[in-house]
């Protein structure tokens, strides 16, 4: 008898969930978005070696050098969000460029130099035994190209404003590198594209992979059936592995990346 | 007269405008000497010492060499202008250079390289004076020497520059009234083209 009542019971309880879950069978579907993400990456980098390049402030012999970095990065993401709305899990491909470059800057007054001479150009040494050799360069680039998986997770907080979400974000970028040139300006043009490699090689190339991690805010704007633009800020927390080249950046809080997205959602 | 005119013409030829900061001092001071600029061998248009603990450096920042050398048949005469207690002085070594080294062009500097002049006016030929603003007077030296430690060709954009002429000095004198000059720490990087270099061999 208790065998059988035991039985009914258990069936009872499975027809009671099996109707339940019918139920809230709508309400307890992933969501499925694709996203669109274009934006900056702002990297503060170190000082570049100057050893090459002789000095021309005159008294007090300043190196007046101009280094700066900027990336852009573009990806295409997919999105997983669960049911309530609250963790969503992205991936996707991303392509990055990074921009690199060692120039002149406009030379500032040095103690007493008075008659610093004006020029957009360096002396800039390169290797060689027997003499002191240099090239006239106006500035020195290198170009990367980069194709990275990010993987990040996000949680959305509940506004009350059914067209409006804030978010939580971590990030982890998985990037490598598909293309690298370096270029020189020489102040003369003719006949110098040769000795390019004599200026470029005193500088690193980047490496063929690079990890980092980023944590960050954003916001999306427009209903979640619909699509909606949005706009993160994530805040680089440290990197893994990997040199970015001429220009060496800080391991950790290197700077931050600046995304705009577009949201569409997959049916 | 005809020295004189070709020394001006030189000097002429020195402060004339240029648009290479090359011929710009490069003045970096040295924390083991201060107020002297550091030893380089870079063309950095510098020099100095002490003398007598008082400091003795590059009259000139701007975009003019301040010094030049003169070859004649028997000496090489390298004039460094200068300052010492915010006056001018002048530093003139005097080197005898005999045939073997033909310093017929700039380029024949070359030779010098390593090269060490012992400074004894009892022993040697090779001589040192100063001019200026009440300059000191050396009526001998007798002990002392400059060495030109590097000299060396500048190659800019393939094209010959200059030449480096780097070393280093110091030597001990007798004032008139026996009094002793003490000359130390003394250093020089001087790009020397045809410009400042001046042939009377020929």
């Amino acid at each position: 008898m208790r065998k059988r009542i035991f039985i009914w019971s258990c069936l009872l309880l499975l027809a009671g969930t099996t109707a339940k879950a019918q139920e809230t069978a709508p309400q307890s579907q992933w969501h499925h978005n694709l996203y669109v993400e274009l934006g900056p990456k702002f990297t503060s980098h170190l000082s570049p070696n100057l050893e090459p390049f002789r000095p021309t402030g005159g008294w007090g012999a300043y190196i007046n050098v101009d280094s700066r970095m900027r990336t852009w990065q573009a990806s295409a993401r997919y999105e997983i969000v669960s049911p309530n709305y609250h963790w969503a899990l992205r991936t996707g491909l991303q392509y990055g460029f990074n921009y690199k470059r060692i120039g002149y800057k406009q030379a500032e007054e040095v103690f007493h130099t008075m008659d610093y001479v004006d020029t957009e150009w360096y002396y800039f040494q390169v290797d060689n035994e027997n003499q002191l050799e240099y090239l006239l360069v106006k500035g020195i680039e290198q170009h990367s190209h980069y194709l990275g998986i990010p993987l990040e997770l996000r949680y959305y907080f509940n506004s009350g404003i059914e067209t409006f979400r804030m978010y939580l974000a971590a990030e982890a970028d998985l990037d490598f590198l598909v293309g690298n040139r370096n270029k020189v300006n020489f102040l003369n043009k003719d006949g110098m594209a040769p000795y390019a490699k004599q200026v470029t090689e005193q500088y690193a190339n980047p490496d063929p992979m690079n990890a980092s991690a980023y944590f960050g805010a954003g916001f999306q704007v427009g209903d979640r059936s619909g699509i909606g633009v949005g706009f993160n800020w994530l805040v680089h927390l440290f990197e893994i592995n990997g040199s970015t080249g001429m220009l060496p950046t800080k391991p950790k809080f290197a700077g931050s990346k600046l995304q705009i997205e577009l949201l569409i959602p997959l049916k | 007269m005809k020295k004189l005119i070709i020394i001006a013409a030189a000097l002429l030829a020195m402060t004339a405008c240029s648009k290479s900061d090359f011929k710009q001092t490069q003045y970096i001071d040295d924390p083991d000497y201060p107020g002297l600029p550091i030893y380089s061998e870079m063309g950095y248009n510098t020099y100095g010492a002490y003398i007598n603990e008082q400091v003795f450096t590059v009259s000139s920042h701007g975009s003019n060499r301040p010094f030049y050398l003169v070859a004649d048949r028997e000496c090489l005469t390298m004039t460094l202008y200068g300052w010492r207690e915010g006056t001018n002085l002048n530093m003139v070594f005097t080197l005898p250079i005999d045939s073997t080294y033909h310093l017929e062009d700039y380029h024949d500097l070359l030779a010098l390289d390593g090269k060490r002049f012992d400074i004894d006016t009892t022993a040697t030929s090779c001589n040192v004076k100063f001019e200026g603003y009440y300059p000191p007077t050396i009526t001998s030296i007798y002990s002392g020497y400059i060495s030109f430690e590097k000299i060396q060709q500048v190659i800019v954009d393939k094209e010959d520059a200059e030449i480096i002429v780097s070393g280093k000095f110091q030597f001990r004198a007798f004032g008139p009234d026996g009094n002793r000059l003490d000359v130390v720490g003394g250093r020089f990087d001087l790009g020397v083209d045809q410009t400042n270099f001046i042939n009377f061999r020929r």
